[in-house]
């Protein structure tokens, strides 16, 4: 039954991705498959509008589809009908710039306000306001204000102040004053300016002249240069202000509202200028304008019809790069000392001590009647005082039971020293015989009244147990209460409790910690030994040194190096620190020799153990390496079986059992080694279990890469079903913690909308831009982003750069693609192509076709053939669409290649069957016109159905010529009209053409005028024969007969024996189609 | 008999106690509206309380016991000998303390009761209070000093315990 529990969850997966779009296409956008969006997409277009918004800008970018930018203008009309808010967004801006149509525009950005939109609310507020493509209208302003506010924006806040404040109703008023309050807390300056207007006329604030002067110099200093008006004003007021006020007040809203009926004169630059803060005068400026393909792309042909543009490329990442599990030694020097630290004292015993019982040095030299009135009087320090006396018999003689009474009375006074030497007095028997339980009961007392010496003398009993002289244990050890003695001990700043509760933390188990606890308690440990060798505990000074070592800086280092050297001789803490320093070169020049040979002194460590035994087997001798690294495994040093698996490993024995005693003894790497393993090697669905079990286990107590591993394998379904949520929470742990893969699929997951559906771009770039600079395939995801989402190539530029630098191929073909279109930048196509050879040369096969297309289209100078060829032929191997294209292109024009329309006809096929278009149009072509293969209606019509089913316009214009010639069998008009209205909605004009021919011969009333065709050659007739050829093939490729049909012509007028066009010619000549030239056929 | 303005922080506090918010889980657990995380430290167990230097001399601290069994709070003094009563108390369960304080720290240690010894067993105050101090405090002429007030289950009602004392939180 398990085994087929992870089946189910690949399946469960596979359709989630699936139902979550039938979004495979959605989702293949969004990581720039978009070949595979280009199939996929179309099957969603029916009733999802981001389907069909991505099939617009794949139109109009030419990505995956052929270029094409009246589609592509339907495709996002369809999309912002159906309420796609990005696609209004694009559309308001076409209305504004390109249309010149500012109603247009605004019908646009109101829907997309409707919304909610922010950008187009605040559009429309601005268009209301001076009356841009509408008349003004304060209402309307009011409720987008109203929108705008509440989403923070500060313009809104604004705006809503100014119009509220304009009101009459008070209450409406004072909503003004709270919105312009907010906008002034922003720092917005028009608002610091308005909100000292009121202070200045204590309009419904208290006035308050000096509050107004500073608003006025805070708004001066934020731009508003307006305010030095009002400050003059200010300056100028009489100081009672009162009459002044009283007609500013009624005078001012009169004098606005005088000069709002003014009409504009030019209400997009006022619009503008209110948008941007007075920085910007046109609205293309303040953030309307165009942007990416429509406006910013340098480079011409990369914005014709009917070609494709090779489109930007994310990197792609492996379940590899992230379990790589390794089954390398644990070398010693990449173990934390902190971890040799524990081990060390954790395998030696607490040094059992002496007790040490403090004593109070005499409060008074001697008895005197002053001592004894003050006594009697009831001063409690001098009833401590004469209790010393007696109990020592200083000028006195001893008097145990007058010492008692006398540090009675004082302890009835809460005297905290008396509590304690009554209770040292009974523990030691001074009466006579030991009183334990009054012992305990006054130091206990003490220590509760904040006693550090009780607190003390109570750990030590505690901790140890208290014997009598005849070797009965008469206080039970209490460790639990123990340590909290020394707790209080330490809190009461004293060093030697200090120092005892971190030899008792140091001695506890740290496996079930977490990361953040086992820091916590690393500082704990650290300050405790520092005070306490600070105040003189000497014994504190070595474990001290073990925490300097671990300092980053180089003073804790080389004291640490120096207490280590001191005290080598007497400690073996201290010895065994010595080897490690030397190991390590910390506080000292690294010396593997000295290292070893204080490692041997102490060679009975399980530690040290290891250490020598990993070295033995780096060193090959294996046998040493066994013997010792068992010592040390026996003494469970997790280590120790960790390096043994290890060792089983490299000699092909069964590693798993030590592997599984190492993370049974709570070693983190060795779960993780086991986990990785699991999941890169294993498909026994327990394992994966377990995997996961290990991962989470690790990630709770903190650590990243477990948190990152497991939210992977709850991104991806291992071992468990599905969860991108679950998968969000670990990442984020992870990636907050620094961890740049966590950060990156964190990134990931925000980009491409996994986790609602809809993408968050502002939170995939911040954190791919959190990890950009050291995981090279965030820097590529965060370009891309930049890139084909908010068209900022600039950005996009930067990051793609830092992955560029550190020679990555994905990033050095996005950039040259910049550099070649000239995305933003002048087209630079030297630049383009050494970043292309770089990439081409390290196998990125796009990069080789762009390359063979800067040799191809001779843009570097001189055309080259050759090695155009060369490189199209390399990515061919790898089946590049677009390669075996142009070498079908190649052969069948013998350019470069031998005339082969053979070889011609099975690149083509090969391309089109990876589905580029131009070679679907090309291989239909073939059949139609029985060029190289024999003519084939049907075949070329099975093409051409699927291209027009994609909005291909030439197809569907072809289809209803076919049709009209009745080739297809009988002759069908209805058809044919179909098939006209599909490539005249899908921009072809020559089916446009072809249409009012036709309603002209039917309809009497209509006429039709043939429009004048103008000459257009696309080829120089300087071009060779060949080249012209190839010219006019690749044209009708591409759809565009007409103009292929011209070349052809010219070029037998030129050559009129140039045979391969000859036979082409004679082809199409011959063939029974449509003549466009007239309504005949030829 | 309450002032103008006593009354007026009283309603504005009350109102506000009634119409703010209440979300979810343990609501009484809360820190009480205008009652500060500020003013006290954990440390190695204990607490120490440290009355903002901005508070009137006179501090006011709600201590809320999180376990699920009262908690003993022993005053440790830094002085062998001052002859001051020691502030101790006992927190009953999800109970709200009201310590008010005119000393610059005090310092405590918690136990529970655990059945062998009479001060019970040490806990760590960090894992089992929740402090917050009210540092602006108008008190009346008669009740200065260091006093526990009585305790109570909910924020609201400990702010009741203080009102009605004549102690006005601001």
């Amino acid at each position: 039954m398990k085994k087929i529990i992870p089946s189910i969850w690949l399946v469960m997966a596979s359709q989630s991705i699936m139902a979550a779009g039938d979004g495979s296409g959605i989702d293949a956008y969004r990581q720039g498959n978009y070949w595979q969006a280009a199939t996929e997409l179309s099957k969603d277009a029916a009733r999802d509008p981001v389907a069909l918004y991505y099939l617009g800008r794949m139109k109009l970018y030419g990505y995956g589809e052929l270029k094409n930018n009246t589609q592509a203008l339907q495709y996002i009309q369809t999309a912002a009908s159906k309420g796609y808010v990005p696609a209004m967004l694009v559309l308001g801006r076409i209305a504004l710039n390109l249309d010149k149509n500012p109603t247009l525009a605004l019908s646009w950005f109101k829907k997309a306000a409707e919304a909610h939109d922010l950008f187009a609310e605040l559009y429309c507020m601005g268009a209301y306001k001076f009356g841009f493509g509408t008349s003004k209208n304060i209402d309307l302003v009011e409720r987008y204000a109203i929108s705008a506010a509440k989403s923070g924006n500060i313009l809104g806040q604004f705006t809503l102040a100014e119009v509220f404040l304009k009101n009459k109703n008070i209450s409406t008023r004072r909503a003004g004053l709270a919105w312009l309050e907010k906008a002034a807390d922003k720092g917005y300056p028009d608002a610091l300016l308005k909100l000292g207007q009121l202070y200045s006329t204590g309009d419904l604030v208290k006035k308050d002249l000096n509050r107004a002067n500073a608003l006025y110099d805070e708004a001066l200093k934020k731009g508003a240069s307006n305010a030095e008006r009002s400050k003059i004003d200010l300056a100028l007021s009489p100081l009672d202000g009162k009459t002044d006020d009283k007609v500013k007040s009624k005078a001012s809203p009169k004098q606005e509202r005088t000069s709002e009926q003014q009409v504009s004169s030019n209400p997009e630059k006022e619009m503008a200028l209110w948008l941007s803060g007075n920085r910007e005068t046109t609205l293309a400026a303040s953030g309307y304008g165009l942007y990416g393909i429509l406006t910013t792309w340098q480079n011409k042909s990369s914005l014709s019809n009917q070609i494709y543009n090779q489109a930007p490329q994310m990197e792609s990442t492996t379940k590899q790069a992230i379990y790589n599990p390794s089954f390398a030694l644990v070398m010693p020097n990449t173990i934390p000392l902190e971890e040799f630290y524990t081990a060390y004292v954790q395998s030696m015993n607490q040094r059992q001590s002496d007790y040490d019982f403090p004593k109070y040095d005499l409060v008074m030299p001697e008895v005197n009647e002053h001592l004894i009135a003050k006594a009697i009087l009831g001063d409690s320090t001098a009833q401590f005082a004469l209790g010393q006396l007696y109990q020592k018999g200083v000028s006195v003689p001893q008097n145990i039971q007058e010492a008692i009474k006398y540090y009675g009375k004082s302890a009835a006074q809460f005297d905290l020293r008396a509590e304690y030497n009554l209770g040292i007095l009974y523990l030691e028997g001074q009466t006579g015989k030991p009183d334990y339980q009054q012992a305990l009961g006054w130091l206990t007392d003490a220590a509760f009244k904040g006693s550090a010496d009780a607190q003390y003398v109570l750990g030590q009993l505690l901790s140890k147990g208290y014997r009598d002289a005849s070797g009965a244990l008469v206080i039970e050890p209490d460790l639990e209460q123990a340590t909290a003695m020394y707790y209080l001990g330490a809190a009461n700043r004293h060093a030697r409790s200090q120092y005892q509760l971190a030899e008792l933390l140091s001695r506890e188990s740290t496996t079930a910690l977490t990361v953040a606890q086992k820091t916590e308690r690393f500082n704990l440990l650290k300050s405790l030994y520092q005070h306490a060798s600070e105040a003189g505990v000497t014994a504190a000074r070595v474990p001290l040194a073990f925490f300097q070592a671990m300092s980053p800086d180089a003073n804790q280092q080389k004291i640490a190096f120096e207490t280590a050297s001191q005290y080598e001789d007497e400690n073996s803490l201290a010895a065994f620190l010595l080897g490690l320093l030397y190991d390590r070169g910390i506080g000292t020049d690294a010396s593997h020799g000295k290292a070893i040979k204080y490692y041997q002194h102490a060679e009975q460590l399980p530690v040290t153990a290891f250490i020598l035994g990993t070295y033995a087997a780096s060193d090959k001798d294996l046998e040493e390496a066994r013997t010792l690294l068992t010592k040390a495994q026996q003494a469970k040093f997790s280590y120790a079986p960790l390096n043994l698996a290890i060792l089983d490993k490299q000699e092909q024995r069964d590693f798993l059992p030590k592997l599984m005693e190492a993370r049974d003894l709570g070693n983190h790497r060795a779960s993780l080694l086991l986990a990785d393993y699991y999941l890169m090697n294993s498909t026994n669905d327990a394992q994966l279990i377990e995997a996961r079990d290990i991962f989470r286990q690790v990630a709770e107590k903190g650590d990243k890469d477990a948190q990152l591993k497991l939210g992977y394998l709850y991104e991806n379904g291992l071992g468990g079903p599905v969860d991108i949520r679950e998968a969000v929470d670990w990442f984020s742990k992870s990636a907050e913690s620094g961890q740049p893969v966590a950060q990156y699929r964190l990134g990931r997951i925000y980009q491409l909308g996994r986790l609602d559906g809809k993408p968050s771009y502002v939170k995939a770039k911040f954190w791919y831009e959190k990890a950009q600079s050291q995981y090279i395939p965030a820097a590529i995801a965060l370009g891309f982003v930049y890139d084909t989402v908010n068209d900022n190539y600039q950005r996009a530029l930067q990051a793609y750069d830092i992955a560029a630098k550190k020679g990555n191929v994905i990033a050095q073909f996005n950039v040259g693609l910049i550099y070649e279109k000239g995305k933003g930048v002048p087209v630079d196509y030297e630049k383009a192509k050494s970043l292309y050879t770089f990439a081409a040369e390290h196998g990125h096969v796009q990069a080789m076709v762009q390359l063979a297309g800067l040799y191809f289209n001779g843009v570097l100078g001189q055309r080259n053939e050759k090695e155009a060829l060369h490189w199209y032929q390399k990515a061919a191997v790898s089946k590049d669409r677009e390669a075996l294209y142009y070498l079908g292109l190649l052969s069948e024009t013998g350019v470069g290649l031998p005339f082969d329309y053979k070889a011609a006809q099975q690149y083509y096929q090969a391309s089109a069957s990876r589905g580029d278009e131009q070679a679907m149009l090309a291989l239909a072509r073939l059949y139609q016109y029985g060029q190289g293969v024999n003519k084939n209606y049907q075949e070329a019509e099975v093409l051409y159905k699927e291209l027009a089913n994609n909005g291909n316009a030439y197809a569907a214009y072809q289809l209803a010529v076919m049709s009209y010639d009745g080739v297809l069998g009988e002759q069908n008009k209805s058809r044919v009209l179909e098939w006209l209205q599909l490539a005249v909605n899908n921009g072809s004009r020559e089916a446009q053409q072809m249409l009012l021919r036709l309603k002209a011969k039917t309809d009497q009333h209509a006429s039709f005028i043939e429009p004048i065709q103008w000459s257009t050659s696309s080829m120089a007739t300087d071009e060779s024969a060949d080249w012209r050829y190839l010219g006019a093939v690749d044209a009708w490729n591409r759809g565009n007969e007409v103009n292929s049909r011209r070349i052809l012509d010219q070029l037998l007028k030129d050559h009129p024996d140039y045979s391969p066009a000859i036979e082409a010619y004679q082809r199409i000549q011959s063939a029974d189609v449509w003549d466009l030239s007239s309504d005949r056929k030829s | 008999m309450m002032n103008k303005t006593s009354k007026i922080v009283f309603g504005s506090l009350l109102s506000a106690m009634l119409f703010s918010p209440v979300y979810a889980e343990d609501k009484d657990a809360k820190r009480p509206l205008g009652c500060k995380d500020v003013g006290y430290q954990f440390e190695l167990k204990i607490l120490r309380l440290l009355p903002l230097e901005t508070a009137d001399k006179q501090s006011l601290y709600f201590i809320f016991n999180s376990l699920s069994k009262p908690i003993n709070l022993y005053q440790m003094r830094q002085e062998d000998s001052t002859r001051s009563i020691y502030m101790n108390h006992v927190i009953r369960p999800r109970q709200w303390a009201i310590l008010s304080t005119s000393e610059p720290e005090v310092r405590y240690v918690c136990t529970v009761n655990d059945g062998q010894s009479n001060y019970g067993k040490v806990i760590d105050c960090g894992e089992s209070l929740r402090v917050c101090e009210y540092a602006r405090v108008k008190y009346g002429m008669n009740n200065r000093g260091n006093f526990w007030l009585e305790d109570n289950s909910s924020s609201t009602g400990a702010v009741f315990e203080v009102l009605h004392y004549g102690i006005i939180p601001r």
